[in-house]
């Protein structure tokens, strides 16, 4: 075991660099990829509460995301609200579509379970599609620009977009590590482990998981407003596409349970992806996301611990 | 108005045959090995995918293409059960989930990275239609909706007349139970996995006959096999053929009483009672 001391400093130091490094970064392409490592980790985070520490493979997190997108652009657009307040209004929405979806969906198990919101986020997208009227339909909805406009969430250039995610993530850390050490958090664990078990040492498993499934949707939506205001734009395809859906799960399982898997997942995957989509353009962008599929069977079939498993174990190896 | 009922229910039972083809393999997988294979829409979709390249490049009839496909589509659900589910299988519930969430990544865009996201399409079989008792019938459906009914009652015989089908339904029962009287269930697993993305590739050779074709097709399939076989009850096989006739007569009303575009809506509301109200199904069993 690390001391405490040591990883305090550890994480000072962590955050240090990160606040410092970009600074002197003058390429565009590299920052953005680095908003995007803290991007796809805070999803992957958020998903966390409920894919990982309450064993709940949800696909359905991609409507929250879009609630929150969703939201914040369409009070901008119709009442003038910063997107800084509309975000707040898109999470508290979006804490409330996780209860109501939550409600049938959490009476079903494992697959069932996972298919069932895989369902909800196609409903969800043809719903969208469908109210083009106050949606923009499949069209979608750009941000209308006000230039470099930092109470409107609008900045001319991506460092303070860099800053914002790294606070952002920061934010959901905290939260997940207060998670890992509350008794709600091992309530999760246990309905995780065995739910029957769970429910007969008196855990209220079907009120846990609905709380887990508020709690994750209301941290999501916050990625929605980012992402929407980062690239000015949202549409079904962003909000609720297959890559959406998949997006958190794939990223937690590559990265491995815990605290830091997110961050590890997503700083592998993120430059690999966003690489063959910014140096092969669009048309190879398949290609990443095939091998994606594929590395994620081969990570399920052998080595399902994730790379922080993957880790763990070298460093045991060489620590013995 | 009567004949415009009736002729609306009929179109409601042809497309619902489609759906109940789609959901037979998904609910005979669901009840032998209460896992839902959540990449059965992608399976489809890649025999779509064969068999409009059997018929473009070898000038094969996507009927008859089902001699490819089906044995084809059995021996990848062999393999697949055998050497990936098999191994996951012991693990946590997640696993099996989460790779085949995969399979379904790798599957569209594997699809779109060979065949582009162009939308592809067969002509011929769907302008041939006749006229019975004063309704309009496509003949391509009027087959789909007959082959829904024979693969049901072939796999009901399968399962109730045979020492294989036998074997399945005590597997479903009781792993140990089946295993103590002498069922290798490793093998039934193979054998009904398999089996069940064999219905698959039926399904797909099919549906190629009346469908536009593309990448994420499949996900739409799935997801409505998926509705049905809750409808039915997981495992049930004639459930899986009642809850997909439902649901296409369900659609066919919304389309036509409410509005076109809310159609695939009332599936899901149906669904969503469904699971509210009776969560294992219409014909399936309280657990």
């Amino acid at each position: 075991m690390v001391k405490r001391s040591a990883k305090i400093s550890l994480l000072v130091a962590g955050l240090a660099a990160a606040y410092i490094v970009p600074l002197f970064i003058n390429d565009p392409t590299i920052l953005h990829i680095l908003i995007y490592i803290f991007f796809y980790a805070y999803f992957a985070a958020a998903w966390n509460i409920v894919g990982s520490y309450a064993g709940q493979p949800s696909l359905g997190h991609a409507i929250f995301f879009g609630i929150g997108g969703y939201t914040s652009t369409l009070l901008f657009i119709n009442y003038g609200i910063s997107p800084w307040i509309g975000m707040f209004v898109g999470a508290i929405l979006a804490a409330l579509a996780a209860l109501a979806l939550g409600f049938p969906t959490f009476r079903v198990r494992g697959p069932f379970f996972a298919f069932i919101t895989l369902a909800f986020t196609l409903l969800i997208s043809q719903l969208f599609v469908y109210f083009h009227a106050y949606t923009g339909g499949a069209s979608g909805l750009p941000v209308p620009l006000k230039g470099d406009a930092p109470h409107l969430f609008q900045f001319n250039s991506k460092l303070p977009y860099y800053y914002t995610i790294l606070a952002f993530f920061c934010v959901i850390m905290y939260v997940i590590y207060r998670l890992e050490k509350s008794k709600f958090g091992y309530y999760l664990l246990a309905i995780r482990e065995d739910e029957d078990a769970a429910a007969s040492v008196g855990v209220y498993v079907f009120k846990y998981k609905l709380m887990a499934a508020a709690l994750s949707g209301f941290f999501t939506a916050f990625l929605g407003t980012f992402y929407t205001q980062y690239t000015r734009f949202i549409d079904p395809h962003e909000a609720f596409g297959l890559w959406r859906t998949f997006q958190p799960m794939l990223i937690s399982v590559l990265g491995g349970p815990g605290l830091w898997g997110p961050l590890v997942g997503a700083a592998i995957l993120t430059p690999i992806n966003e690489s063959i989509i910014i140096y092969f353009g669009g048309k190879y962008a398949t290609v990443g996301m095939m091998l994606y599929g594929l590395a994620v069977m081969l990570i399920m079939l052998f080595m399902p611990s994730g790379i922080v498993g993957v880790l763990k174990r070298i460093t045991k190896y060489f620590s013995s | 108005m009567q004949e415009l009922l009736g002729q609306i229910v009929v179109q409601g039972l042809l497309v619902g045959g489609i759906y109940a083809l789609a959901a037979a393999g998904l609910t005979l997988i669901a009840g032998v090995m209460k896992i839902i294979n959540i990449a059965h829409g992608e399976l489809i979709m890649l025999a779509m995918y064969i068999t409009y390249f059997l018929y473009t490049l070898f000038g094969l009839d996507p009927l008859l293409s089902v001699v490819v496909t089906l044995p084809l589509f059995f021996a990848l659900g062999c393999f697949l059960q055998r050497f990936c589910i098999e191994r996951l299988i012991t693990g946590p519930p997640m696993s099996i989930i989460i790779f085949a969430s995969g399979l379904i990544f790798f599957a569209q865009n594997l699809a779109a990275t060979l065949w582009t996201q162009d939308f592809r399409v067969l002509r011929g079989y769907t302008a041939i239609t006749f006229e019975l008792f004063g309704l309009r019938l496509t003949s391509i459906r009027l087959t789909i909706l007959v082959s829904a009914v024979v693969v049901t009652v072939l796999l009901y015989l399968l399962l109730s007349k045979t020492k294989v089908g036998r074997a399945i339904r005590a597997t479903s029962q009781n792993v140990e139970a089946a295993q103590l009287m002498g069922v290798n269930v490793k093998f039934i697993r193979v054998i009904s996995f398999g089996l069940g993305v064999a219905l698959a590739g039926l399904a797909g050779s099919l549906l190629m006959t009346i469908y536009y074709l593309y990448p994420a097709v499949g996900t739409p399939f799935g997801v409505i096999a998926l509705i049905v076989v809750f409808l039915g009850g997981a495992g049930s096989i004639f459930g899986a053929l009642i809850g997909g006739l439902t649901i296409g007569i369900v659609e066919a009303l919304t389309g036509f009483y409410l509005a076109l575009e809310l159609k695939d809506i009332a599936a899901y509301i149906a669904f969503i009672i469904i699971l509210l109200v009776r969560p294992w199904g219409l014909f399936g069993v309280k657990e």
